[in-house]
């Protein structure tokens, strides 16, 4: 209970600053692509991202600073709220033409489900905080979190957004891995999530079945949606080893690679630096999930265990999502690269994430009660 | 508390398993990342910059073709082309509206256009209109800045200055066909001509050159960014020809009141070829900037076979010149008779069949200098009757017929000797009739008018090695030395009865003798028969040759030389359905020789 005690001065003092480090860095090499991509131009990408990396590390420091059994607490909550606002998009979508995903709070776009991804993981941490030996066993102790997941997922869904629907489902799934469900149950969810495939397909959209059928076979258009894909994988094999070279990356310059800011940022990356850089890149993303599951395993808390696994998959399957589109292994899902990519939703979700991850840290010797709440 | 340190073994055992499902994930990626990167790299780069350059091919300038005297057959001159470039047009097929309503363009064309953009999105250009005239590119200076895309290029293209006297063996240049392009990608080059007949064709890997290129980086969008590099283009060869353009001038102007005929001269020591006239003729011009349907319609429709170089593709029974070969056959071998002799009472009669003389009373006494000069068929029927035909073909053979006489022309025609290897093929066999009509040339015998040519002057100089050609060759360049193709005894023999053909009077050509001594003319004439003669006709009366129809009337042909006692200038003449060769061929033939002499002094 010591860290309770704690002042704000001290508990900033001990925030874990390798891990900031880490973190600047790597968007350090995203502003970088993103000032070559311009042609060597702060604008129109590079200073944005500037201050919106800046503002996430604000909001990043102000979640970890805040004591985990307020988030415990609070969790049910926000879930709600992030419920609620999804709704809200779905109804207001409707008038509007094709995927609307987001809410305009005029000064701010809000993305419902960006919020969702991390509430999500806070509301099946908190259920699972209190899972007793017995209770691996029924099946029905796991319908309200499946519930929990499949609601929302169905509603990113229909937006129409495959890639936050699959994020979502997965990261979700780990937590009632890690949480000690059956292995019989987690064959019969397994079971059960394959017979659903067919409805899920009847779910999509034409042109997000276009995408993995063209996933699935290139050829099928190589002019038309195929191209992301084609040109992507031109970018980071033309790279090589060593890279083309600072702003001498032809792909993104010459705007064969499309989405070079955002979704396709990482290969315009590895075209100009190389194999050699997206292994140091990759290195530096595996410092933070390293990270994440140390803060995980030596928490003391169930909820902050759940949370951190759940948090630290979410932040995997980002980066491997998205590089694993980028190189062909995986359709096009529409999923940016966490802290390299140009725009601000994206950010805002990593920022809390990691924001949650440091709380936990920070408060990892903290007994958090059955229905806690510290203020 | 076992409860609570059990579920946070089995936590820490799972997140352990979650993490080996990451690492998979994780070593999946690194791999798919090395096959990119490091396996497949080269492939890649080689997609990367065929998606930012661009080869532009810059086209080399097409080689001249001179004559001998320095004067320009084949050149270039600028011309204006009106074009749409591709990169500044958001919509092609409104500009090519607009163009439409200025100058009329063929629906087709459109069409042609529109795909050959669609099917080439790094074009930067589309050529529209070729070989503008000047009232044309006027109208468009004044409309082209309201359509987006248009411009007008200056450029080079293929220019004959002779028109109507030369293409037949200087051939044309045309754009390439779907054919050519797909046998040579270069082909699909904007704006390149490629020789399609003639010597046009024949040197076309000599007279096109060697096409340059531009390397440009292209945007997303095929923009021009910059210049990588440039090689330059090697303008093609210049030709020479052996061609003298003012005997070819006057040649062709003078075989034009012809419906259809062919003239060769050729300069008797050397085989240079001065002139190859052949008509009736086309202006080539025509075909560089693509040949309008109507003007084209014309030519191929036009019953005398305009875009025919008679002279290499023509194919004509040779007629009584084929006698000299018989001639040749008799003399040259040694147990054959040589001084055989017969009276011409106008026919023969070889088994069941009656042979005529064209000479219906008949020639009366003949020997074999008297029977080349009033071309006596009886005699050769007579000699027909006794031998065999091998040596009457060996020695045509020898003297050129049936094969290419390899003047540097594509595709020349081979003719037709009839061998015995020839007859198996076709399951027939050599019968006696067969050497009656062998004799007088007719028969299944078909010659070029250059083998004519050939004939003649390896018989007028006795030169077996003489080959014509086209092409001056640098004077350093030795000439074969000259090898006898008969005995010298033989040779006098039928050069003198050539000299009386034309010389002495009851010969065929005497009428177109050349009075002055130093030059007179000698030669064989030939009337060579298209239309057998029915015995109807006989009985009752022979047509005369103005009365048939032009496709039945006999060819009129000539081969001769000139000075007789010095042969310097070989001529060969054939007038397609001309009648007599006597009286159309042979005079003709002096006209050239005396063009040709007086044009030397």
């Amino acid at each position: 209970m010591k860290m309770a005690f704690l002042s704000i001065k001290n508990r900033f003092l001990s925030l874990n600053w390798g891990v900031i480090m880490v973190l600047c860095l790597i968007s350090g090499l995203g502003i970088l692509v993103l000032y070559s991509a311009a042609d060597g131009n702060f604008s129109p990408w590079a200073s944005k991202q500037i201050i919106r990396f800046c503002a996430g590390l604000v909001l990043l420091g102000c979640l970890a600073l805040i004591d985990i059994r307020y988030w415990f607490s609070q969790s049910y909550f926000l879930y709600g709220l992030s419920l609620l606002a999804l709704i809200a998009v779905e109804l207001t979508g409707r008038i509007g033409m094709g995927a609307q995903r987001w809410i305009d709070l005029y000064f701010l776009t809000l993305q419902p489900s960006e919020i969702m991804k991390v509430t999500l993981l806070m509301a099946l941490a908190r259920y699972f905080h209190n899972t007793h030996a017995q209770d691996s066993h029924k099946l029905l102790y796991f319908l309200p979190p499946t519930l929990m997941i499949a609601i929302p997922a169905i509603l990113v869904l229909r937006q129409p957004d495959l890639g936050t629907m699959i994020l979502l489902t997965v990261a979700g799934f780990s937590i009632f891995f890690v949480a000690g469900l059956n292995l019989w149950l987690i064959m019969a969810i397994g079971i059960i999530s394959i017979t659903t495939v067919p409805i899920l397909w009847s779910f999509l959209h034409e042109y997000q079945k276009n995408r993995i059928l063209i996933f699935l076979d290139p050829e099928r258009d190589p002019l038309g949606a195929g191209y992301h894909i084609l040109q992507s994988k031109i970018a980071l094999g033309s790279g090589g080893f060593l890279g083309k070279g600072f702003k001498m990356g032809s792909q993104s310059h010459l705007n064969f690679l499309p989405e070079k800011q955002t979704d396709f940022i990482f290969a315009a990356f590895v075209e100009e630096f190389g194999m050699v850089g997206a292994l140091g890149l990759v290195c530096l993303y595996a410092l933070l999930i390293i990270y994440g599951y140390k803060v995980s395993l030596r928490s003391r808390s169930a909820y902050g265990r759940f949370l951190g696994i759940g948090l630290t998959t979410l932040f995997f399957l980002y980066i491997f999502v998205n590089m694993a589109m980028v190189t062909g292994l995986l359709p096009v899902v529409g999923i940016p690269l966490p802290l390299f990519s140009y725009g601000g939703t994206a950010m805002i979700t990593v920022m809390m994430a990691l924001g949650l991850l440091m709380s936990i840290d920070l408060h990892r010797s903290v007994r958090v009660g059955r229905t806690h709440a510290v203020w | 508390m076992d409860d609570k340190d059990d579920f946070k073994k089995k936590f820490t055992r799972r997140s352990f398993i979650l993490a080996g499902g990451k690492s998979i994930l994780a070593t999946a990626f690194l791999s798919r990342l090395y096959y990119l990167s490091i396996l497949e790299s080269s492939h890649y780069q080689t997609l990367s910059n065929g998606n930012r350059i661009r080869l532009e091919p810059i086209l080399p300038s097409r080689g001249k073709i001179y004559d001998r005297t320095g004067y320009l057959l084949a050149t270039l001159r600028s011309s204006y082309q009106l074009i749409l470039n591709i990169e500044t047009t958001e919509d092609p097929a409104s500009s090519l509206q607009a163009i439409d309503h200025i100058l009329k363009l063929a629906p087709e064309k459109i069409a042609h256009i529109l795909g050959e953009i669609r099917r080439r999105p790094k074009l930067s250009f589309v050529p529209i209109l070729d070989g503008l005239s000047w009232e044309e590119v006027c109208k468009l200076e004044l409309n082209i800045p309201e359509i987006p895309g248009a411009s007008i290029k200056e450029g080079l293209s293929r220019y004959y200055p002779e028109k109507e006297r030369t293409p037949h063996f200087i051939g044309y240049v045309q754009t390439p066909s779907e054919n050519d392009c797909a046998q040579n990608s270069l082909y699909r080059t904007p704006n390149l001509r490629i020789g399609k007949n003639g010597l046009e064709r024949f040197f076309e890997a000599d007279l096109a050159g060697t096409t340059g290129a531009r390397e440009i980086e292209v945007n997303a969008r095929g923009k021009m960014i910059r210049e990588l590099k440039s090689y330059a283009a090697r303008p093609g060869q210049d030709l020479i020809l052996t061609i003298d353009h003012k005997i070819q001038h006057y040649t062709q102007d003078l075989l034009s009141r012809h419906e259809s005929a062919s003239a060769i001269l050729m300069d008797a020591k050397t085989g240079h070829i001065l002139t190859l006239a052949s008509i009736p003729t086309f202006d080539p011009n025509f075909f560089t900037n693509g040949i309008r349907n109507t003007e084209w319609n014309k030519l191929i429709h036009n019953p005398y076979g305009v875009l025919n170089n008679k002279t290499v593709y023509g194919l004509y029974p040779p007629g009584s010149i084929f006698k000299l070969m018989f001639a040749l056959g008799i003399l040259e071998s040694p147990h054959l008779p040589h001084h055989y002799e017969t009276f011409c009472s106008g026919y023969i009669d070889v088994g069941q069949h009656r042979f005529h003389c064209w000479h219906k009373d008949g020639h009366g006494h003949v020997n074999l200098e008297k029977a080349i000069q009033h071309s006596c068929d009886i005699f050769f029927y007579g000699l027909a009757r006794m031998i065999k035909p091998d040596p009457i073909l060996e020695a045509a053979e020898r003297f050129g017929f049936g094969q290419p006489t390899g003047i540097e022309l594509p595709h020349e025609k081979s003719g037709l000797l009839p061998s015995q290897l020839w007859l198996n093929k076709r399951k027939k066999k050599w019968h006696q009739g067969d050497t009656i009509l062998l004799s007088i040339g007719q028969g299944s015998l078909l010659v070029t008018p250059l083998q004519l040519c050939v004939m003649m002057g390896r018989l007028a100089t006795n030169n077996k090695t003489l080959k014509p050609t086209l092409i001056l060759p640098s004077p350093s360049v030795p000439l074969l030395p000259p090898s006898p193709a008969i005995s010298s005894l033989h040779w006098q023999r039928l050069t003198k009865a050539l000299y009386e053909v034309v010389n002495i009077p009851g010969g065929t050509a005497f009428k177109s003798r050349i009075m002055n001594k130093s030059f007179e003319m000698a030669g064989k004439t030939s009337t060579a028969q298209v239309r057998r003669i029915t015995m109807l006709e006989r009985r009752t009366h022979i047509p005369k040759q103005h009365e048939q129809p032009w496709k039945d009337r006999h060819h009129a042909m000539f081969a001769g030389y000139a000075p007789a006692n010095d042969p310097q200038y070989i001529v060969s003449v054939v007038v397609e359905h001309g009648g007599n060769g006597g009286q159309v061929a042979a005079p003709l033939a002096r006209d050239i020789l005396t063009y040709a002499m007086e044009k030397r002094e």
